[in-house]
This record gives C-alpha cells, sequence and structure tokens, in this order.
C-alpha cells in the first residue's frame, strides 16, 4: 500500500507542519516503516506544487525531533527509534484506530466530505476542551 | 522615378534576420501558456498527456539528425590551406546542435507538465530513482551503444590525416583525373565528437533524473504516473542512442575515406560505422514505448489467458512471438561478426548465415508448437492466403534483381575480368536460404491443428510464421544482391554525359531494405483473434487421426 500525504493550502496550518505531521502520523500507523526512504526534497516539492524550502523545513524539524535521518548517500531516512518510541510511547491502541476507520467509513457513506469532517472533529475536541476531559489534551 | 537601392536586405534576409526573434518570442509564449493558462479538461486529461508525451518525442527526433556533419573532417583540396587551422574545419554547430536539441526539448517536455492548481494536493511518498523507469533491454541496448561509439571515438583519435590531391591536368597512372579530399588529424574531430559524446552522455543523465524527480500528475494514478515516466525515460534513451551512434558513424565515414592515390582505378569504400548507425536507427524507430492506458482498459490479450473461450491460443501465440527476440541479437552478432571476421570472411556470407539462423531458429519453434500444443495426426486447414502482396512483392524484386546481378556477373566473369566464385558463392548463398526457408515454411504447414484453439486462430498462426519466414528469406536475398553489387567491377566512363551507375549506391540501398524488411512489423493479436469465428475444436473429435 503506497504512503500518501495531503496538504491544505486554504487551512491555516503551514504546509510543513502540515507535511510534518502526517509523515509522523504514517510512522504512527505502521504505513511508514523504519528504513522507508522518503522521496527528495525536490521531488515532494513539486508532487506537492510548494516551494522546495517548505519541504525542507518539514525534513528538517523531523530530523531535529528524531524521527528521520538524513546523509548523503540515502538521503532521508525513517529511523527504528522512532518506530520504538511511538510504540513505547503513544501508539495508538487498535481498538482507537478501528474507530477512526469506521468513522471514515460512517462518513463517506452519509457523504460527509474530509473538510466538513475535520470541522465536526475539531468542534467535538474544543467541547470536550473546554468541558475539561482529562485524556484529550491539545489540538489536531 | 527611383531605382530600388541595391543594398537594401530582400525578404528572405529580413526573414533570417527576424526569424531567431520570431522563435523566442514562440518559446516564451508557449511557456507562459503552459504555466500559467494551459489545463486540460479532466475528461480529456489522458488524451493530451499522451499527446504531449508523444510530441515531445516528435520534436526531439525531428531535431536529433547529424546529416550536416556527415563530411566533417575531410576537406575538398585548399580549404585547409584557406582557414588555417584543422580547428576550423570542425562543424561545431552541425555537430553539438543536434545534441543540446534533443536534451533541450526532452527536459522542457518534462518541466512543462502542468503544476497542481487546486489547493488540496496530495503526492505518493516514494523515494524515485530513474533506473526505476528505464526497461532492462532498451537501457542495456542504449549503454551498449554508447561504449560502442566511445570505443569508435578512441579508435578515431589514432586515425592520421593526409593532404587533399589537386585536380591533375593529365592522366596519371591508369586514369585517375579529379581531385580527392583530404583529412585533418583523427585526434582533431575525435576531440570535437568526443565533446559531442561526452555532452550527451552527461545531459542524458541529468535529463534521467529530471524524469524520475520531476511532478507526478495529480490527475493521474500513481501507476499512470509510473508509465508516464517509462514512456519519457523510452524516448529519451531511443533518441539519445541514435545521435551516440551518428557519432560514430561521422568517425565511420572519416576513417574509411581512402587515401589519394593517383594509381587507384577506383576509390571506392564502405561506412560500416554508417551501416551500424542505420540499424540502431531502425531498432529505436521500432522500439515502442508502452502504452499509457485508462484504469480497466484491455491492452495485451494475452494477459487474459485464462479466458477458456481462448483455449491453448495465447500460449501458442506467445511461444511463436518469442522466436523474434532472436532478431536483435543475431543483428549484433552480424554486425561484431562483420567487424571481426571481415579480414577472412566476406558480409555477404554473415548476412546469408544470420538469416539462415533464424530461419533454422523460426523452424525449432513451430516444432516445438507442435510438441506442445498440436497431436500429430490431427487434421489441417487449407491456408486461403499465405503472404501479404508486399511481402510477394519483396521476394519477386529480390528475384529478379538476383537475376540481374547474376548474369551481370556471369557476363564479367565469362570476359575474364572477375573469378567465377564472385557468381558461384552468392548463387550458394541464395539457395541455400532458400532451401531453409522451404523446410521451415514446411514444418509450418504440415504442423497438425492446435489441440485446443479455434481453426481460425490455427490458421491465423500458420500465416504470421510464415510471414516471418518469408520476411526473412526477402531480408536475405536482398542483403545478398546489396553484397553482389559490391562486386561488380566498374570503370566509370569519361564521357561525362554517359550515365554513370552507381553500384555501390544501390548496394547500399539493398542492404538497407533488407534491413527494413527484416523488421516489417506484423499486426498485433486481438481477443477477437484467439476467440476466433468458431469454437474451439474439441481436442478428440472425428476428424482426429485421419
Amino acid at each position: 500500500m503506497e504512503a500518501r500525504i495531503v496538504i491544505d493550502l486554504r487551512t491555516a496550518t503551514p504546509p510543513y507542519e502540515q507535511i510534518q505531521g502526517q509523515i509522523v502520523s504514517l510512522i504512527a500507523v505502521g504505513e511508514l516503516q523504519a528504513g522507508t526512504r522518503l522521496p527528495t526534497v525536490r521531488s515532494l516539492a513539486a508532487d506537492l506544487g510548494v516551494a522546495a524550502g517548505t519541504v525542507a523545513r518539514a525534513y528538517k524539524e523531523l530530523e531535529a525531533s528524531g524521527v528521520v535521518a538524513t546523509n548523503r548517500r540515502q538521503g532521508t531516512v525513517v529511523l527504528p527509534q522512532a518506530m520504538a518510541e511511538h510504540k513505547e510511547n503513544a501508539g495508538p491502541p487498535a481498538e482507537v484506530l478501528a474507530a477512526v476507520d469506521h468513522l471514515l467509513a460512517t462518513a463517506r457513506e452519509a457523504g460527509i466530505g474530509q473538510k466538513e469532517l475535520l470541522h465536526l472533529l475539531q468542534g467535538r475536541l474544543s467541547q470536550a476542551a473546554s468541558r475539561s476531559d482529562p485524556p484529550v489534551s491539545g489540538a489536531p | 522615378m527611383l531605382d530600388s537601392n541595391p543594398l537594401a536586405p530582400n525578404f528572405f534576409e529580413i526573414l533570417v534576420v527576424f526569424a531567431p526573434v520570431v522563435a523566442i518570442i514562440c518559446v516564451v509564449l508557449y511557456l507562459i501558456l503552459r504555466f500559467a493558462v494551459w489545463a486540460p479538461k479532466r475528461d480529456k486529461m489522458l488524451d493530451a498527456v499522451r499527446k504531449h508525451a508523444l510530441w515531445t518525442g516528435v520534436i526531439a527526433w525531428a531535431l536529433s539528425s547529424l546529416a550536416p556533419a556527415t563530411q566533417a573532417g575531410v576537406y575538398p583540396s585548399g580549404q585547409l590551406q584557406a582557414v588555417g587551422s584543422p580547428w576550423a574545419l570542425i562543424p561545431w554547430f552541425a555537430i553539438f546542435a543536434p545534441v543540446v536539441a534533443v536534451l533541450g526539448v526532452h527536459a522542457i517536455g518534462q518541466a512543462s507538465w502542468p503544476a497542481p492548481k487546486s489547493p488540496q494536493r496530495a503526492a505518493v511518498l516514494e523515494f524515485r530513482r530513474a533506473r526505476d523507469f528505464v526497461e532492462p533491454a532498451l537501457g542495456a541496448v542504449v549503454l551498449g551503444v554508447f561504449i560502442f561509439s566511445a570505443g569508435a571515438l578512441v579508435w578515431l583519435a589514432f586515425t592520421p590525416g593526409f593532404a587533399a590531391l589537386e585536380p591533375l591536368s593529365s592522366i596519371v597512372g591508369t586514369g585517375w583525373v579529379g581531385a580527392v579530399n583530404g583529412r585533418i588529424e583523427g585526434y582533431v574531430l575525435a576531440a570535437a565528437l568526443g565533446g559531442a559524446l561526452l555532452v550527451l552522455t552527461l545531459g542524458t543523465l541529468l535529463v534521467m533524473r529530471l524524469i524520475a524527480s520531476r511532478r507526478s500528475l495529480e490527475a493521474l494514478t500513481a501507476e499512470q504516473n509510473r508509465t508516464l515516466r517509462v514512456i519519457g525515460m523510452n524516448r529519451l534513451l531511443r533518441v539519445v542512442a541514435t545521435v551516440a551512434s551518428g557519432l560514430a558513424g561521422i568517425a565511420g565515414n572519416f576513417m574509411v575515406q581512402p587515401m589519394p592515390d593517383p594509381n587507384a582505378s577506383t576509390m571506392s569504400w564502405f561506412n560500416w560505422l554508417g551501416l551500424v548507425n542505420v540499424i540502431i536507427l531502425i531498432v529505436m524507430l521500432a522500439w515502442k514505448p508502452p502504452p499509457l492506458t485508462a484504469p480497466g482498459d484491455a491492452t495485451d490479450p494475452s494477459a487474459t489467458a485464462s479466458e477458456p473461450a481462448m483455449g491453448d491460443g495465447p500460449a501458442a501465440a506467445k511461444l511463436g512471438d518469442s522466436a523474434q527476440s532472436v532478431i536483435l541479437p543475431a543483428v549484433i552478432f552480424l554486425v561484431v561478426g562483420a567487424a571481426v571476421l571481415l579480414p577472412w570472411l566476406d558480409g555477404v556470407a554473415l548476412m546469408a548465415t544470420g538469416a539462415i539462423v533464424l530461419l533454422l531458429t523460426y523452424a525449432g519453434t513451430e516444432l516445438l508448437l507442435r510438441r506442445n500444443y498440436a497431436r500429430p495426426g490431427r487434421s489441417r486447414h487449407h491456408l486461403q492466403k499465405l503472404l501479404p502482396w508486399p511481402l510477394w512483392a519483396a521476394l519477386i524484386l529480390a528475384t529478379a534483381g538476383l537475376a540481374l546481378v547474376l548474369a551481370r556477373l556471369s557476363t564479367d566473369s565469362a570476359m575474364g575480368t572477375i573469378p567465377s566464385s564472385y557468381i558461384l558463392t552468392p548463387l550458394v548463398y541464395v539457395l541455400a536460404v532458400l532451401a531453409v526457408g522451404s523446410l521451415a515454411a514446411w514444418t509450418v504447414l504440415r504442423r497438425p491443428a492446435l489441440n485446443n484453439a479455434s481453426t481460425s486462430f490455427d490458421a491465423l498462426l500458420r500465416r504470421r510464421s510464415l510471414f516471418r519466414i518469408s520476411r526473412t528469406v526477402a531480408a536475405g536475398w536482398f542483403a545478398i544482391l546489396g553484397g553482389s553489387l559490391q562486386a561488380i567491377p566498374y570503370e566509370a566512363d569519361t564521357n561525362p554525359l554517359a550515365i554513370q551507375p552507381n553500384f555501390q549506391a544501390i548496394g547500399i540501398l539493398c542492404l538497407v531494405i533488407g534491413a527494413l524488411i527484416l523488421v516489417f512489423p506484423m499486426r498485433k493479436l486481438t481477443r477477437a483473434d484467439f476467440v476466433g469465428s468458431d469454437p474451439a475444436a474439441q481436442p478428440y473429435t472425428a476428424s482426429a487421426g485421419k
């Protein structure tokens, strides 16, 4: 299965953060394995239609947080430590992933678009935060 | 009334002055349209992509000609003294312009795919290397062509130059009176051609990297994007291979120039590297890229081999087509063999041997087909139309040509100007090719019908085999004809108004026709061919064993 990322230039989140966040998510769900070579800065920037500096900054942030490493020979690769960290720390439990998949399937059946779904989720998260539910912290 | 100024530029001079400016404006306008305005409609996107890929290749091919540089390094009497330096005799523009144009067109073609315009952008996280999109066989052949060209240029560097011969005022020796071209020192031309080959190599590697790293098209699937890169790589490699071999062809023309000799009766030569260039050109023209299909399109009927109605058809067709893969190795063997063995064996023998090997391969394939898919004793259907008319025409033309040439050679032999082996040798080759071709055709016609395929498909498969066999026989005969024409002794008529037949040129034309016939294309099989007009005959019917 191919790992894809989708960025939206209309959102307030800067593109480099979207790239960075989605790569971290793909590592977390196991779609990007340790040792996987990420595309070059130039080719990913070309595919996404953004400046090369945007992708370079995302990669730099990922490198700083120890998720990937860049070297001359292999380019940018996913580090094994990143996988281990995600498994130890948060690594979303299987039932949470199943619930997310169920949510996506239900939304698709109901004809709810990606943007609308994100808004709904954002709204619920805000409500939960205002009620100070302890398990959910921070914004997505 | 005032007279017009004789020094004023005429229309064509004005056109020449403004042409580059107009060309630059056109390029800028095209790039603006491509990057800022143009975006094909989504439903027509695939068609637009196909056309873009095709025209990039066609334009690059149209600009790849090295013909103006064919005579590079060769100069007529007095020219070297006029320019002062051998470096000034190199046609730099004619050598480098096609190289730069081919690379430039492909680079622009790759860089000008439309950029994503919607605010939502998607990308597949894949690490793309240039070699992932190179077809292995094509890559190997192109690498071989580059190495071959580089070798020819090294050889060229050690070729000595010689001065041009002035036209003589009186007949000397056996009668040579014309001027003879001179040539510069080989290393000078080798440096120029080597520079072009280096630029071509580095440029090709850069464009290959560009093909791998350029943006994916958002309207295409990941598989289609991959195919599009393979197509781009295919078109680039095919055209650069022809340019590289063209550089070797220029070197070949330079190296075969004869030394001026007032006592020589003829000053003929044959450019073997030029012939290699023609063969590579034909092979590269025929090497098609994979098709860019919409999801759900079925392009390869044999891919659906599991369909019961097709029976053994796809497998049998695949086996028959596999014999075609012998052609390219056979051509390479011939070229290498010709280069190595020519001092001991003539070129005609090599070409006849190549044709016989091919024919034996076809006969062997037919026997394998019989062993695997046809039960001995099964009845055959009578074939209605054995061959298409162009192949009949080629066979008749070759026969007529051979008859004329052999008659001419026998006249010369009777007069004692040539030994009798000049007639006997080509005659033996012609008869040997005919005998092996007849043997191969006999195996096709005598083969029992296929066990599990429709009778119409069985007949079609036979016709395809006969097509290959007769194509090879015709190509072999044309090659022998071309070689025999080279052997005809001819002295130029001193009367300038007399018709001067150029047997050398006609011979080369015959060799080229032979090469073209050898790769004469066959229609592709469709699903309807496999299913046939009648149901598949059952393996054990009443007709079996008759």
